[in-house]
């Protein structure tokens, strides 16, 4: 299950995009512009689309387990018609929503002061570094018994696992605070709290938003796998229970959903982080020019 | 009155620093005794690790000395650093860092003088038309233009500067030399320059204070008695200054 958190980590974050060569850009349309545009990669998933497709209809691999992409995307306004479907995730989403929220107010909150007073960092560390390494799933059966089975241990799921990244990122950015950029609260004779608002929190931002993406994925996944666990509702319950079933079709529309939602997800998260912290989607990497 | 017969505007008294590291105790500035006239211009010179930085820091209570007192009025000091891509704050336009400064200034600004402050000291460090861009995106000489716009958007009557000029070009710092005299001669306040540069110690100077290699406190106490204004061309050509030259060189190189 950990491997499983991981894997989806290390895919949560974005190739970085090759630096322009130095040559003349090709032109927008030509073949050359093409290869190094994203269309590329839409062509090509468009292509294991259909080469699912193909190995589906030829009948290559049981259709019973592996049905066409066209008969997964005829399933879907049945399902969405019968409100299952979008039920089920909002179910999901809303739950996810809380424990993510919680996380982050009390991340942020922790990650400063245990960046900024050295009595709450030693405090709290050994607490944080011994829960920090036992996979969330592992927390599950122990919830179960003290918050049942219903959303009260989706929420808290959510909440332990969205947690960590937030804090320990939103402390290491408070760390990482310059020398001087510290000093010059000194000589404007910043008060305690002045400093933390107006110096190192817009300073840690940039650190605090890696460590609240890293978490959005791992929110949605720790929810599933809640709800997969001890299922009694939810987009994880329902792929559960099509599989179960034998619903291979509504199974493979949870899937398809999930990974539609998780996009979905970090691209708004994206455009927020633009919009939050603009000096650092626009201007870090930026150099001036003397 | 002369600016020597003013009162103090900072003062050490014996005051040294002692840094205790894994090998013993390491004396970044023995105790030295030092007095700045209110409205004086001085500058501070010497070797790498001769403690100029310390004594500065000293003043601006970044650190405290270890030995004897130092005293200075904190409200209306402030300090322009070296690395002033670190001190600006980046998340902030050119006007808003100077607001920074204007708001966290002596003294509590009216609304309506915040605005008039942030102006006046664009003024005073000759930057228009940039008030809307960030500072990263600006020439490193502008950028320390910046920063020193919102030290004075704080009203202070004294600044203090820790070789504010070396990480900019040539050109760009001899225009800023003639800017930081220009701002001096115009607001009457007391200006402690810390700087490696003896030209630029002397050009800029009532009173350049050499201090000895390694810490060892204040080797000499030079008043530079030249004309104002100083051009780069006129003054640096005088004879007077060409013998404060040798007589500094001579004292640093030893």
């Amino acid at each position: 299950m950990e491997a499983n958190v991981r894997s989806a980590l290390a895919r949560d974050v974005a190739l970085p995009e090759p630096v322009a060569s130095r040559s003349a850009e090709p032109p927008r349309g030509s073949f050359g512009w093409f290869v190094r545009s994203r269309w590329l990669g839409v062509l090509f998933t468009l292509a294991l689309l259909a080469l699912w497709q193909g190995v589906a209809v030829s009948g290559l691999v049981d259709s019973a387990l592996l049905p066409p992409v066209t008969t997964i995307l005829a399933r879907f306004a049945p399902a969405v018609a019968r409100g299952d479907l979008i039920g089920s995730l909002g179910e999901s989403l809303g739950r996810m929503a809380i424990g993510y929220g919680a996380a982050a107010i009390v991340g942020i909150t922790l990650g400063i002061l245990m960046g900024r007073l050295r009595v709450v960092w030693a405090l709290l560390e050994p607490v944080l570094e011994l829960l920090r390494p036992v996979p969330i799933p592992a927390f599950i059966p122990l919830l179960i018994l003290f918050l049942g089975v219903q959303s009260p241990l989706k929420i808290a799921v959510v909440f332990i696992g969205a947690l960590f990244p937030i804090l320990l990122s939103t402390y290491a950015g408070v760390r990482a605070l310059p020398p001087t950029l510290r000093a010059t609260a000194v000589t404007f004779r910043l008060t305690w709290w002045q400093t933390i608002r107006e110096i190192v929190v817009p300073a840690a931002a940039p650190a605090m938003f890696v460590g609240l993406r890293t978490s959005l994925a791992i929110a949605l996944i720790v929810e599933v796998v809640a709800e997969m666990i001890a299922g009694t509702g939810g987009i994880g319950y329902y792929v559960l229970q099509a599989e179960e079933a034998l619903r291979v079709v509504d199974m493979y529309v949870g899937i398809f959903t999930l990974a539609v939602v998780g996009y979905a997800l970090n691209f708004g998260f994206l455009a927020i982080e633009r919009v939050a912290i603009p000096w650092h989607a626009g201007g870090a990497h930026r150099s001036a020019s003397e | 009155m002369k600016i020597a017969d003013r009162p103090a505007a900072l003062a050490a008294a014996g005051a040294g620093k002692t840094f205790w590291s894994r090998s013993g105790a390491v004396e970044a500035l023995a105790p030295l005794t030092l007095s700045i006239a209110e409205g004086s211009f001085v500058t501070i010179v010497g070797r790498s690790g001769c403690g100029k930085s310390t004594l500065l820091r000293l003043f601006a209570g970044l650190t405290a000395p270890t030995s004897g007192v130092v005293r200075a009025d904190g409200d209306v000091t402030r300090y322009v650093f070296q690395d002033y891509s670190q001190s600006l704050l980046p998340w902030q336009t050119v006007e808003q860092n100077v607001r920074f400064g204007a708001v966290h200034g002596s003294g509590e600004p009216a609304h309506g003088d915040t605005a008039t402050a942030v102006r006046e000291s664009l003024a005073y460090v000759g930057l228009t038309g940039v008030e809307l861009r960030y500072p990263w995106e600006l020439s490193g000489g502008m950028q320390q233009r910046v920063a020193i716009a919102r030290a004075l958007a704080a009203r202070p009557t004294v600044l203090l500067m820790d070789e504010p000029f070396s990480s900019v070009d040539a050109l760009s710092r001899a225009h800023l030399q003639d800017m930081i005299a220009g701002v001096w001669s115009k607001l009457g306040i007391t200006i402690v320059l810390v700087t490696h540069d003896i030209d630029e110690a002397i050009l800029l100077a009532d009173r350049v204070i050499v201090l000895a290699p390694a810490g060892a406190g204040i080797a000499a106490d030079v008043s530079i008695d030249l004309p104002r204004p100083r051009t780069q061309l006129e003054t640096r050509a005088t004879d007077a200054y060409l013998g404060y030259r040798a007589e500094l060189l001579r004292l640093v190189l030893d």
